[in-house]
């Protein structure tokens, strides 16, 4: 009966949002509506175009058996994804692990699966002479100054990476946790 | 059978609330799937679910490998937590095996999973499929040895993961045995690597050196998609040489004065010969003798070090010189028989100048300013960085901070740089009712134009060529003072999604004589409920070229290009999606009065079929390629720019032109900050926040004098409205603060030649109270006192 209650909810949830203002992705469907005007634009830098992420092979459906909390960020679906996510990226993989492996609340693991998951959509964060050396796609062997400059500045970019997560990971889990975790004084901010 | 993703149903679980019953199983079942893994034949294949609470694996051998696909089924533990992944070697017995220390091939870890078997023992299909990107390539080549026979080899490659539940990733081994000389490894494309090699050779040319030795050599691999060769080449050396001199840096501050070198040439280990070397003294010269010493071209860093206090005791100080003729590098040739004697001593010249910080509109930071920024000379041709002043902050800094910089460089090397490898940076938090909403930046400096040479980025850093330079020269180059006000962005994410962040590298603003970079930004904002996702950051003006990335509650994600062009004090506000609005014009500091507003509308988003422009609510005539064009007044209130596109989407932007100065005696001293920015440097520690002179005491009345200006004509109550006082928050280190809301009557009054408040203090405990003033165009800024 719970677990019915929760997908109900869910699906409530889900109707509630369509309903109101127009969602991202529907904006691509719906643009061509009532626009008669020639395009009069002139298409930005094309860094990285706006893309969506297909959708994760597991079905957009939740186990029924399984009930949902009200104010859970995620629907079960867009968790099982961010886990997915979680897990493709090195950095967020093993973070993840070693928070589980400290004890989460279902609530904790709630937030935490959309941080990491978030921070899994990026770019892994990288050397940038590592970067410029692979624009080419071609094999080489570096020099070793250019191999120490490459292991120094991906540890550096990966440092930055979590200071940055830091404010977002210490609203939800307790210094002793993220310590357990060996954030420690790296998920303050500063 | 449930045909449900195992990985969903954690996911479901995750918001259910996990709850182990030991007591039943789960039978889970699915295809492992490496069809993409074309460079590699397995030859044994198993897929492994690591128990996250008992730390245990549960395994199952795969067969029928051939069409690199195989059927599995597992029994676990119902409710319990797996980190999922599947491994496939290249040789006989366990694949997890395959490719260690003692077994040469290769495996690959894939999957990456992390799923929960259903508490009510409900059965799952799961499949595990490997990527595109763990397709590995070869890493092949030969193995020679020059007076010596190759007798055996021990390669690994270390991709910078460690082998082990949580990996994913190639792991590859070779163990090579004579007479094959050959080897393979395999590396996952487009990956950095170390070859490690361990090469066994039988001598006889080194009386000094075991018959047969190891000899160990790492390699670093920048992976394509192409096969690589890297030959392994072992030369045993002949007879050692020797180094010796005496090395001074003439004029450098007392300090360490040291030589360090190393031959990274053929050798079979310290008994041939030393392969490196390092010797100090704080009594210069340093007399050296290197013997015996590998022949060869031996790299040598002569170089001194001085630490101590910055001459206003606020910092700790470090700096470095380093012998550098040429392009960087000091080498010398060492024979067998002819000691080397290098001319490694020289007299600097000294680049030097004044650098300062002044953080007042640097728009309320939570963390501390904890290092000034550093800087380095570099040698463009290689990148070496060859002489250091760098900093550690000894106590809580003020707003204000001016350092003296000096870089002692070697004249005889060519083509200086000044590059900043350590600029400032600084988080900001704001209030959410239900979640995190954070910004930063970092590496934010401000360098000038040398002559015709303007600041670029070097692999990520911010620099500016200097040239050549003259030995015992003094070389004055004052730096532009990093006094930015913080522009604010807020970003909306697509409705009901729960996240959004945004990330830019390379931001330059131009200056008047150089220019203000910032190397990286971000802000990153959450929801954890159904309260909408605001993304705001405070970041320093500049041109920066993002992304933006958010997510619906399915965990759908949307990218978009953001690129933010932004002025001092700007406040920018856009929907996911909606268009940017680049170069606009005039910028802070142009003159009152009729002006052409003009500027740029551009769209990431390719359903788009027209956009428009609205400047203080008239519409702005866009042309084809998006430039806007339109009449306005700049006044002392915001000008107020809204670009909206065929869906809807809008983006606005508000920017300040009027200035404001103060406070003025008899609360000199008091500086108006950014809001917040006192509240948080003397709660948090964060700054030493700017005090009037003198305390006041409870129950006197407190004279507040200001002066505002557009483009330096003045404020007046004829062409604005008058500030207010909206609030006085009591504030002590450490302590939650307390606001007092201010009655509407804390109105300022316009004199003929500033604004003029009068603030009373009956009632007030004694303490720092910082008073938030709202001005003439909505913003408010603020300024410190105390009461005693």
């Amino acid at each position: 009966m719970a677990a019915a209650a929760g997908l109900a909810l869910v699906a409530y949830l889900a109707a509630h949002s369509m309903s109101g203002r127009r969602r991202a992705g529907d904006a691509r469907t719906e643009s061509a509506s009532v626009e008669t005007t020639p395009p009069s634009i002139e298409p930005s830098p094309p860094k990285r175009p706006a893309t969506e992420v297909p959708p994760a092979s597991a079905p957009a459906v939740a186990d029924p058996a399984v009930a949902n909390t009200p104010d859970a960020p995620l629907t079960p679906a867009g968790a099982a994804r961010a886990l997915r996510a979680i897990g493709k990226n090195e950095q967020t993989r093993l973070l993840f692990a070693r928070l589980m492996a400290g004890g989460l609340s279902r609530e904790q693991q709630q937030r935490v699966v959309l941080i990491l998951g978030a921070e899994a959509l990026r770019p892994p964060a990288e050397s940038p002479t590592f970067v410029t050396l692979q624009a080419d796609g071609h094999s080489r062997v570096l020099s070793a100054q250019d191999g120490k400059r490459v292991l120094d500045e991906r540890k550096r970019a990966q440092d930055q990476s979590q200071r940055a997560l830091g404010p977002a990971l210490a609203a939800v889990l307790t210094p002793a946790q993220l310590a357990a975790a060996g954030l420690g004084d790296g998920a303050k901010p500063r | 059978m449930r045909r449900i993703g195992m990985s969903l149903v954690f996911g479901a679980v995750l918001l259910a609330g996990a709850s182990r019953a030991s007591a039943q199983t789960v039978t889970a079942s699915g295809t492992v799937d490496w069809t993409a893994l074309t460079g590699f034949t397995a030859k044994r294949a198993k897929i492994v679910f690591f128990d996250l609470a008992t730390q245990q694996n549960v395994a199952a051998t795969l067969t029928g490998l051939a069409d690199r696909t195989a059927p599995y089924s597992v029994t676990l533990t119902a409710g319990d937590s797996y980190f999922v992944a599947a491994v496939i070697g290249n040789c006989a017995g366990d694949p997890e095996a395959c490719g260690t220390t003692t077994t040469g091939g290769t495996h690959i870890r894939f999957g990456g999973l992390f799923a929960q078997a259903p508490a009510d023992g409900s059965a799952l299909s799961l499949d595990v499929v490997a990527g595109t990107p763990l397709n590995p390539v070869p890493i092949c080549g030969t193995v020679t040895v020059d007076a010596g026979t190759f007798v055996k080899l021990f390669a690994s490659i270390d991709n910078g993961t460690a082998d082990g539940p949580f990996a994913i990733g190639v792991f590859s081994t070779a163990l090579t045995a004579a007479p094959t000389a050959t080897y393979c490894l395999l590396g996952a494309q487009l990956s950095f690597v170390t070859l490690n090699e361990t090469t066994t050779i039988a001598q006889s040319q080194i009386p000094t050196c075991p018959a047969q030795v190891d000899v160990p050599r790492s390699d670093f691999l920048s992976l394509g998609t192409d096969p690589i060769t890297d030959d392994i080449h072992i030369v045993v050396p002949g007879p050692p040489g020797e180094i010796k001199g005496k090395f001074a840096v003439t004029g450098f501050p007392s300090g360490d004065t040291s030589l360090s070198g190393s031959n990274t040439g053929p050798t079979i280990g310290a008994c041939a010969g030393l392969s490196s070397f390092s010797a100090d003294t704080t009594v210069p010269p340093l007399s050296y003798d290197i013997a015996p010493a590998l022949t060869g071209e031996w790299t040598l860093f002569g170089g001194a070090f001085s630490g101590g206090l910055s001459a206003d005791g606020m910092f700790q100080v470090n700096r470095s010189t380093t012998a550098t003729p040429g392009d960087g590098i000091f080498t010398v040739d060492v024979v067998a028989g002819h000691p080397v004697v290098p001319a490694l001593s020289y007299k600097p010249a000294v680049l030097s100048g004044n650098a300062s910080v002044d953080g007042r509109r640097f728009g309320a930071p939570s963390g501390a300013l904890t290092t000034f920024p550093s800087f380095q000379g570099v040698l463009l041709a290689t990148s070496l960085g060859a002489a250091q002043w760098n900093n550690g902050s000894l106590v809580v800094l003020p707003m204000q901070v001016t350092e003296r910089y000096d870089l002692y460089l070697d004249a005889r090397g060519t083509d200086w740089v000044l590059s900043t490898p350590l600029g400032i940076g600084f988080q900001n938090q704001f209030p959410t009712t239900n979640g995190s909403a954070s910004s930063g930046y970092s590496g934010v400096v401000a360098l000038p134009d040398v002559g015709a040479n303007v600041p670029f980025y070097e692999f990520g850093t911010p620099a500016v060529l200097v040239g050549a330079v003259t030995a015992g020269a003094r070389v004055s180059l004052d730096l532009p003072p990093i006094d930015f006000r913080a522009a604010s962005v807020t970003l909306n994410a697509v409705d009901g999604g729960p996240s959004l962040s945004w990330f830019a590298d390379e931001a330059w603003y131009p200056l008047a004589n150089g220019a203000l970079g910032t190397s990286s930004s971000q802000m990153i904002s959450f929801s954890f409920d159904t309260s909408p996702t605001v993304g705001r950051a405070m970041l320093p003006p500049g041109r920066y070229d993002g992304s933006t990335t958010t997510s619906d509650p399915d965990f759908n994600s949307f990218t978009e290009a953001r690129s933010l062009d932004l002025e001092p004090d700007d406040d920018l506000t856009a929907d996911f999606g909606a268009p940017m609005l680049l170069a606009v014009r005039p910028i802070p500091g142009a003159a009152g009065g009729p002006a052409t507003v003009t500027g740029k509308v551009v769209t990431s988003h390719p359903t788009v079929t027209k956009l428009q422009v609205f400047v203080n609510g008239a519409a702005a005539s866009v042309a084809a390629n998006g430039s806007f064009s339109a009449s306005a007044v700049i006044g002392t209130g915001p000008l107020t720019i809204v670009a909206r596109d065929s869906l809807g989407e809008t983006t606005t932007l508000k920017r300040y032109f009027t200035t404001m100065t103060g406070l003025l005696p008899p609360c000199q001293g008091a500086d108006l900050v950014s809001q917040n920015e006192d509240v948080n440097a003397i709660t948090n520690f964060v700054f030493q926040a700017p005090l009037p002179k003198h305390s006041f005491t409870v129950g006197q009345t407190i004279a507040l004098k200001l002066t505002g200006a557009l483009a330096g004509v003045p404020v007046t109550s004829g062409n604005a409205a008058a500030p207010r006082v909206v609030a006085l928050v009591k504030v002590a280190p450490g302590m939650t603060s307390t606001t007092f809301p201010r009655p509407s009557t804390t109105v300022f009054a316009f004199d003929g030649a500033q604004w003029s408040a009068n603030l009373g203090t009956n009632g007030l405990q004694a303490g720092t109270y910082v008073a938030q003033i709202q001005f003439w165009d909505g913003r408010v800024l603020e300024a410190a006192f105390v009461l005693t």
